[in-house]
């Protein structure tokens, strides 16, 4: 097919967004241009004049999804600025709420949103009737994530216990006991998650890039770390982000793209797994190697078995967390803190990829300047080098099998879209 | 009253959309009151597809959420997943793109679906802001009271 066009419908519900278009002629591609993402300067502009303690409640309702992510780098991003350190204590809580966090949203998008593209059913309704008891492990394994946030965050939906310097009730030990042996008792369920994904045929597409991610010596970084770039191997601290995160506008698009070393990069599971892989559980080694993920790996699509990965990892690290939590024993640390005037970042590993958050605060503890980059923004330049690669190899299929793979490509990068609405727009039957 | 008619009672939408957050809104003033203990009021923000777990072993659930109908702002529509035409788009390219009648389909789907009552109201003002419009705040007291008389219905042992 020399000439192709295809206007990939309308996916967000915020109109005159989300559009991806792709124009080829006398096989050359004349036009690909994709916008998915809502841009976060709206936000920043409601935490600007905000109390410093006011700040997380407004970001954690940014997503549903990710909100432990949101909540917990505005914090950072709080914390720092006032030069305060958190405690073991806390960082560990945090890093447990955290684990709960990517397991469910991994959980969610690969059984759900992944998975239908290899049984052809189109979404998730469709796999229910032959695959019923597949969606029903990865209901189960979204259930037990969703109360283990409960337990830590007071409520799986934009958890409310995660404070500035501490949390504002402790889970009891006998609690997180209980839900360790849950999480244990799981492991079957992980291991059959594992030879279901192992079992699906991933397209075979490489394009290699330069992958971003969090990173530290003796942990796979989720909580914190330095950023590095596989390009140079270089690291950078947090806090000189926009060294590392250049953000530029393209003309078709109303969100930021961003670029670094290269005029793209990726962050998420692939780039963390290809910046980090020394530092996973063992076991989580072991499920890469089983589906045939090898280290390091260049093809986009098997982001998803990154995240099958990932959540393996975050199986046993949330029994490790558990353990050094009950061994050490549970304080009340509920402070105040602050104010001060300052400049912080925060910087954490979102399910999709790296989040910053940075806030300046003036002597009364009032927000004075807010910046938000949020992952999918940081992986749209390179969803459409991908689909700029890609797009010329497919030519010789026709259109259908064509928009299937380029949805296929854009689903694998798992992207954060539209997650400021939800509006329900309904008409009745019998009018 | 009957203790074992669990009801769960959920605001959902984002409070930092003006009045598509105004089932939060609601729920946070359905807080002061006082429910016998069948009864469970949740703030379901944008939680999607993890809203299915709040609705666990609930004998009947109301959702309250912002609902497009072309009526006056402030209007206020209950009715039930089958009331409405329901056309779901087959590709999704993410998560955080699902709505309140998807989550509904999931679970009559999964074949643990409760009795599913929808307060819908109509927005005026969808725009990037914490605060609702006028008149959706003036619609709140009526809101509480739809959502009261339908839950008091139900916890009313009938008269034998």
């Amino acid at each position: 097919m020399h000439d192709f066009h295809a206007d990939i419908e309308h996916i967000t519900r915020v109109e005159g967004h989300g559009n991806i278009v792709i124009d080829v002629k006398g096989g050359k591609i004349r036009t690909l241009r994709m916008d998915i993402v809502e841009s976060p300067r709206f936000f920043e502009a409601m935490a600007l004049g905000r109390t410093y303690s006011e700040v997380a409640h407004i970001t954690s309702r940014i997503c549903g999804i990710c909100a432990v992510t949101h909540t917990t780098t505005s914090i950072k991003a709080i914390e720092s600025a006032l030069d305060f350190n958190p405690s073991v204590q806390t960082i560990k809580l945090r890093k447990l709420l955290l684990n709960a966090e990517f397991i469910q949203s991994h959980i969610l998008h690969l059984y759900f949103l992944a998975a239908p593209d290899f049984f052809g059913t189109g979404s998730v309704f469709g796999m229910v009737g032959d695959n019923k008891e597949d969606v029903l492990r990865g209901m189960r394994l979204k259930t037990l994530a969703n109360e283990l946030c409960a337990l830590v965050g007071g409520r799986h939906i934009h958890p409310i216990t995660l404070k500035i310097g501490c949390f504002s009730k402790n889970p009891e030990p006998r609690e997180l006991s209980d839900f360790k042996k849950r999480i244990e008792d799981s492991r079957d369920e992980m291991d059959e998650t594992v030879k279901f994904f192992k079992n699906l045929k991933i397209p075979e597409f490489e394009r290699e890039t330069e992958y971003i991610s969090l990173t530290q010596p003796d942990e796979y970084a989720l909580y914190d770390g330095k950023i590095k770039s596989s390009d140079s191997g270089e690291e950078i601290e947090t806090s000189d982000y926009l060294d590392r995160v250049r953000e530029f506008m393209v003309t078709h698009s109303t969100a930021k793209h961003a670029k670094s070393k290269r005029d793209s990069y990726m962050v998420g599971a692939l780039a963390r797994f290809n910046n980090n892989y020394d530092q996973l559980h063992p076991k989580a080694k072991e499920s890469a190697m089983e589906m045939g993920l090898r280290h390091p790996c260049y093809n986009p699509y098997m982001n998803n078995i990154a995240q099958v990965v990932e959540t393996v990892h975050c199986f046993e690290e949330s029994i490790c967390l558990i353990d050094d939590l009950i061994s050490a024993g549970l304080k009340d640390e509920k402070r105040e803190i602050g104010p001060k005037k300052g400049r912080g970042v925060g910087a954490t590993e979102a399910p999709r990829g790296t989040l910053y958050h940075e806030h300046k605060l003036d002597e009364t503890g009032k927000v004075t300047y807010a910046n938000y980059i949020i992952p999918t923004a940081q992986n749209l330049a390179n969803i459409e080098n991908d689909l700029l690669s890609i797009v010329p190899t497919l030519l010789n299929k026709q259109k259908e099998e064509i928009i299937v793979d380029i949805e296929m490509l854009v689903r694998a990068y798992d992207p954060c879209i539209s997650c400021a609405t939800h509006l329900m727009k309904v008409e009745f039957v019998n009018e | 009253m009957s203790e074992n008619n669990k009801i769960v009672i959920i605001g959902i939408g984002n409070v930092l959309l003006m009045d598509e957050g105004i089932g939060i809104h609601v729920v946070d003033e359905l807080e002061k009151h006082k429910f016998p203990q069948n009864v469970t009021l949740y703030d379901g923000g944008t939680g999607g597809f993890k809203l299915i777990d709040l609705m666990d072993g609930a004998n009947t659930v109301f959702f309250i959420d912002a609902v497009e109908t072309g009526k006056p702002p402030g209007t206020i529509i209950t009715f039930k997943s089958g009331d409405v035409r329901t056309n779901y788009r087959k590709k999704r390219y993410s998560l955080h793109d699902t709505d309140l009648l998807e989550v509904i389909k999931m679970v009559e789907l999964l074949e643990f679906s409760p009795d599913i009552v929808i307060v819908g109201v109509q927005p005026k003002t969808i725009n990037y802001g914490t605060t609702l419009s006028q008149e959706l705040k003036d619609s709140i007291p009526d809101i509480i009271n739809t959502v009261l008389k339908s839950v008091e219905k139900l916890c009313t042992v009938p008269s034998v």
